[in-house]
């Protein structure tokens, strides 16, 4: 897929760990493991909105486009 | 969604119990076709062996020659009770109408609907009649006993794969309520059973039906062919259900439509 999820770059510069982004956010560890690993068919805003506000960041710091 | 599920469970419980119903019953009419003769098992006889032949659908075409229409009445009721304490009863019957000034001239058929009392509810004009039904047949051709056998046992073995296939449908719901690849699949091959079934009847009877031409039956009087009474032939006749073909069909459209929906739920699962 041309998207790529970008999710651990920034946990790793926010020095935060998958479990306590998934509890912050309030989703479960394995969708946050599908959503790491770029098997997700799609993102709910709600949930976008949610990372953006945990991470301190903006929705392009996640979600990259890349032609392939 | 409880009832549903409680539902579910009852129609698993019921196609399971169907199942190995219909199963052991065809194990046992197997078996009683392939290790005893003609159906018999020391002082035991199986009512359902094909001993006589197997059945040959036809259709009867029933011609009654010179009709006379007249109802049958039964009048009269008288009751009592005999000397041993027996209750008895008898009826008086008689026609309607008287019968016609040439009734002793030559043959005659007389047509009556027969009542209970003095009034006539339906009256008909129509001498003659047609239905469906089958015949007991034996045939030396190879080929013709194989279809016929074939014929005779197809209809218990969809059974026996409807109720399979139905058992594990519902087994799948039970187990999860969701579309599941699974769910589609045993509902398409529900849809192909049936089907394939009534294409595979339509031409087993066709096949079994073009070997003959008809069945007559021929009533002679002091040696001399008498065609005058009623006349009753059989033609051969295709089988085949259009309602089970039509469902067949739906169950396969219905198949695109669980698959589509597999889809989408697997696509509703991945959206975090």
């Amino acid at each position: 897929m041309p998207i790529i999820v970008n999710l651990d770059v920034m946990l790793a510069k926010r020095k935060m760990k998958s479990k306590e982004l998934a509890e912050i956010i309030g989703i479960t560890t394995a969708n946050l493991s599908i959503l790491k690993s770029g098997k997700a068919k799609a993102v709910r805003f709600s949930t976008l909105e949610a990372i953006c506000e945990a991470l301190d960041c903006q929705p392009s710091d996640i979600l990259e486009y890349s032609k392939s | 969604m409880k009832r549903n599920k409680i539902l579910v469970s009852i129609l698993h419980r019921l196609f399971t119990f169907f199942f190995w119903f219909t199963l052991l019953f065809t194990i046992y009419i197997f078996g009683f076709e392939v290790f005893t003769k003609d159906g018999h098992f020391e002082n035991f006889v199986s009512e359902n062996h094909h001993a006589n032949g197997y059945s040959i659908p036809i259709k009867f075409n029933i011609d009654v020659k010179n009709p006379v229409f007249n109802n049958f009445k039964t009048i009269n009721l008288k009751k009592g009770v005999n000397i041993y304490g027996q209750k008895w009863s008898s009826r008086n019957s008689v026609y309607f109408d008287e019968l016609p000034n040439d009734i002793n001239d030559e043959v005659k058929n007389v047509i009556s609907f027969n009542f209970y009392g003095d009034t006539e509810y339906y009256t008909t004009t129509n001498s003659s009649f047609n239905t469906n039904g089958y015949i007991i047949g034996k045939s030396d051709n190879l080929l013709i006993k194989i279809l016929q056998m074939f014929k005779a046992y197809s209809g218990l073995i969809m059974l026996v794969l409807v109720f399979y296939f139905l058992k594990k449908i519902f087994y799948l719901i039970k187990q999860k309520y969701s579309f599941t690849s699974f769910l589609y699949h045993n509902v398409k091959w529900l849809g192909l059973i049936l089907i394939i079934g009534e294409v595979l009847d339509l031409i087993v009877t066709y096949v079994l039906g073009s070997y003959y031409g008809s069945i007559s039956v021929e009533t002679f009087i002091d040696g001399k062919s008498f065609y005058d009474g009623i006349n009753l032939t059989m033609n051969p006749r295709l089988e085949f259900d259009f309602t089970l073909f039509l469902v067949g069909l739906s169950l396969l459209v219905l198949t695109s439509l669980l698959k589509s929906a597999n889809i989408l739920q697997q696509e509703n699962e991945l959206t975090i």
